[in-house]
């Protein structure tokens, strides 16, 4: 019987997800009682942060004041 | 900012990377105590997910400031951030002069409807804060989750370490946004396609799942408040908030 490597994989990842789920590994934070923070309204004064690059680009600096 | 009492929300010029390198940098106890809208998605998605876990409010999985702000992405964040309203989120309908819809089309990978929080974001940075004390409970949670420029090894890769952390089976939902260019390439040629690893990893959870949500790195998008509890519908591909996000 021919066996096909996509038949072996796929049969494995079934059983890899029917398999009961071990113990969590993670640190996983418990569920905080979530807070609504206020909605925002014209005019407001919002904060702009770039904490994953940094934009130098004067055409999107200004786009985005605007 | 989040100390700033005339600053109502902050928004994220952009993604990028390397967002989580400040994770530890970040006062939890001033951002808890001053509860104000932080906006973004892509690489933001370490402070949604840090903030869902230490910080306890609403964040907003949406388009980041320099993003495209078409009529679509902005109906839905003035509805969620100002009107404090409950959308159903559901792709736009296009004018295809088609039988079949393409664009915007959604696949359901496990029928049903299921409600829980929103959790998610980004795979990619979602998968790498994995075994850190940065990520939430996910404990009944809808997860959303997009990607850009991942080939489907690397996806699957990706959902294993969520299945074998014990994510996937914890969760009552899943909502699997866009993947841009996450076409097969490079190792990927002659292996499973996206489509097939979904199907590997959700089909068997017995959970609602469905694929195709307009948010990721897309121009119009939804904007998901984060932590808030929603009701998702598999076979319909939407996505309803039951609370407000906002006071």
């Amino acid at each position: 019987m021919a066996i096909e490597r996509r038949g072996v994989l796929a049969a494995m990842g079934a059983l890899l997800l029917a398999a009961k789920a071990p113990p969590p590994m993670t640190t996983a934070a418990a569920p905080l009682a979530l807070v609504k923070p206020p909605r925002l309204r014209p005019g407001d004064t919002v904060g702009l942060i770039e904490p994953a690059g940094f934009t130098d680009d004067s055409f999107d600096q200004r786009d985005v004041r605007r | 900012m989040f100390a700033d009492k005339d600053v109502r929300a902050v928004f994220a010029v952009r993604g990028g990377w390397g967002c989580a390198r400040i994770l530890p940098l970040l006062d939890f106890a001033t951002i808890r105590a001053n509860p104000k809208l932080l906006i973004g998605f892509s690489d933001i998605t370490a402070l949604h997910l840090a903030f869902a876990a230490r910080a306890g409010f609403t964040t907003i999985h949406g388009p980041n400031a320099s993003s495209s702000w078409g009529k679509f992405s902005w109906d839905g964040f003035r509805a969620v951030t100002f009107d404090g309203a409950m959308p159903t989120f559901a792709n736009p309908v296009g004018n295809e002069d088609r039988l079949v819809q393409r664009v915007g089309r959604i696949r359901t990978l496990h029928p049903g409807k299921a409600s829980g929080r929103l959790l998610g974001g980004n795979l990619t940075v979602l998968a790498a804060l994995m075994g850190t004390p940065w990520l939430p409970d996910f404990t009944g949670a809808i997860l959303f989750i997009e990607d850009i420029a991942e080939a489907p090894y690397r996806i699957d890769r990706m959902l294993t370490q969520l299945a074998l952390g014990g994510v996937l089976g914890k969760l009552a939902g899943i909502v699997f946004g866009q993947c841009v260019d996450c076409g097969a390439s490079g190792p990927s040629y002659g292996g499973f396609t996206l489509s097939q690893v979904l199907q590997h990893h959700f089909g068997a959870l017995g959970v609602p799942v469905f694929q195709g949500a307009q948010f990721g790195h897309v121009a119009n998008q939804f904007s998901l408040p984060v932590g808030v509890r929603a009701e998702i519908d598999a076979d319909l591909g939407t996505i309803r908030l039951l609370e407000p996000a906002v006071i």
